[in-house]
């Protein structure tokens, strides 16, 4: 036990034992997860296209509200703090709701664009809330960086921008980089608010499922499992990353 | 305007709280006074502002319970409470707060209680359960960070003076923890009173379902959402506001 336990992590061993309880409750109904399976298995594709379309957007946004926070005594930081504020204080639900019903309506009217898609609602209110949150983190990151050495750049001539892009950013980017990992996870788990505006994917799919199979055990689990096999193999991979970046930093 | 920047932007988090709050009242009132469709809506939705605060109030202390149980796992000595707790944490962070409520209020509850042949419970009990569950990985997170910041030393100290383990823990370390561990906890406190938007997926009328329903009833997108989203934010910013004044009262 003693020598096991330091070698493979006891929740690990939970794990697979929970697994094996599914695959053998997979393998003594085969039929009624086949059904399940078939009906919920296009969802996967589309929680992840929507994360990883969302993932730039919020990137981007929080990039930007996250270098106005740094850019003391101007009224950016101000903006910048209000928009994150007001998003850290609703419910993600009630702002998916409202970029769906609210702004995009608004949007299309005032552009005179055709009916936006439920997609591409749902990707950005997901943009538009996870920018907040990276936003915040990629302030810390970059407010970690010493102030020593943006007057150390500024004193070899560098203007604030340059300082900015090489001397402080790439330093910053190695601090953030795990947080922003955690994001993207939020980010996918997150998208499961897109099933409440009738996006189909994983989430959305298996409620539609349960009402075509009255069946919530199998369809809850299957769905549940294909979120974590999703989670935990993103987890393990940014752990590794994290590791091998680590080991280029020192090196 | 640099002036200006300097007192708003970059001005303390209480005062900005603050400006947020009396924009966001302000903006309500006006809203309100000026058009008959926010104050229907306003009148149709905010009686459920109650229930949003009752499901809160109610799975906090239970999410604060579990994540001290998960904390004292993760961090005991125990393969078996270790591995328990570690699991129950991975497993609830990598799965949707939506999903987990859908699973508890339509899967585990029903199951358990068919198997112990108990009266199932209501949808706002399987809400609060799974809210809680939900929750309690972040609450046994932000526990065990508290410990791990009070020094080893003043456990050892309490002890060479001739306390007891328990006499240590209740008058040396726990007030410290607690101190260290209010403000994050607080902000769980936020947290979960934004996650109960999701009970409405349960049919639970709280403050984003009544909005629903207050949209069906009149198709007015506009002023519906724009109620919800104020009164949430008056609810989320004025507590925020209240840590940060009761971060500064306890000197920290």
């Amino acid at each position: 036990m003693r020598g096991l336990s330091r070698r493979v992590p006891g929740w690990l061993i939970l794990l697979a034992i929970v697994s094996l309880l599914v695959l053998y409750s997979l393998l003594s109904s085969p039929q009624r997860y086949e059904e399940t399976l078939r009906l919920i298995a296009s969802g996967v594709l589309v929680t992840l296209r929507i994360s990883l379309t969302a993932l730039p957007i919020s990137l981007i946004i929080g990039f930007v509200a996250g270098l106005a926070q740094t850019l003391k005594g101007s009224i950016l930081p101000f903006f910048s703090r209000f928009y994150i504020e007001v998003i850290r204080g609703t419910p993600l639900f009630v702002t998916v709701l409202y970029v769906a019903f609210v702004l995009t309506p608004m949007i299309s009217r005032l552009l005179g664009i055709e009916n936006i898609s439920e997609v591409a609602r749902a990707i950005i209110a997901l943009g538009l809330a996870e920018g907040a949150f990276m936003a915040e983190d990629i302030r810390a990151g970059i407010e970690s960086i010493g102030r020593g050495q943006m007057e150390a750049a500024k004193s070899i001539g560098m203007t604030t921008a340059q300082a900015m892009r090489f001397v402080i950013l790439p330093q910053a980017l190695r601090n953030i980089m795990p947080a922003l990992g955690n994001d993207f996870i939020g980010l996918l788990k997150d998208s499961s608010l897109a099933s409440l505006i009738a996006v189909r994917e994983l989430t959305h799919l298996g409620r539609i499922s349960v009402g075509l199979t009255f069946d919530t055990f199998t369809t809850w689990n299957s769905v549940t499992v294909l979120y974590l096999m999703m989670t935990l193999s993103l987890t393990a991979g940014l752990a590794s990353l994290e590791r091998k970046m680590r080991r280029t930093a020192i090196a | 305007m640099r002036r200006l920047g300097r007192l708003l932007g970059a001005s303390k988090d209480s005062s900005f709280r603050l400006i947020v709050l009396v924009v966001d009242i302000t903006l309500l009132f006006w809203l309100i006074s000026s058009s008959p469709g926010h104050a229907d809506a306003f009148r149709f939705v905010s009686p459920s502002i109650w229930e949003t605060l009752r499901l809160t109030l109610s799975s906090f202390p239970l999410a604060l319970i579990l994540g001290l149980l998960t904390a004292i796992g993760v961090m005991s000595n125990s393969y078996i409470l270790n591995s328990v707790a570690n699991f129950y944490v991975r497993v609830v962070r990598g799965i949707p707060t939506l999903v987990i409520l859908l699973y508890v209020g339509v899967v585990a509850v029903p199951m358990l209680s068919s198997l112990l042949g108990i009266t199932s419970l209501g949808g706002f009990n399987r809400a609060v359960i799974a809210l809680a569950l939900a929750s309690g990985p972040y609450h046994a997170e932000i526990i065990r960070g508290g410990f791990r910041a009070v020094d080893k030393g003043q456990f050892e100290a309490a002890r060479s003076i001739g306390m007891r383990y328990v006499q240590a823990m209740r008058f040396v370390i726990l007030p410290q923890v607690f101190r260290i561990t209010l403000p994050s906890i607080a902000n769980e406190f936020i947290i979960m009173l934004k996650d109960t938007a999701l009970a409405s997926a349960l049919g639970i009328v709280e403050l984003t379902r009544s909005g629903q329903l207050n949209v069906s009833r009149t198709r007015d997108t506009f002023s519906t959402w724009n109620v919800v989203t104020l009164l949430y934010l008056l609810l989320t910013v004025s507590m925020s506001f209240g840590t940060e004044v009761m971060r500064k009262r306890i000197g920290d």
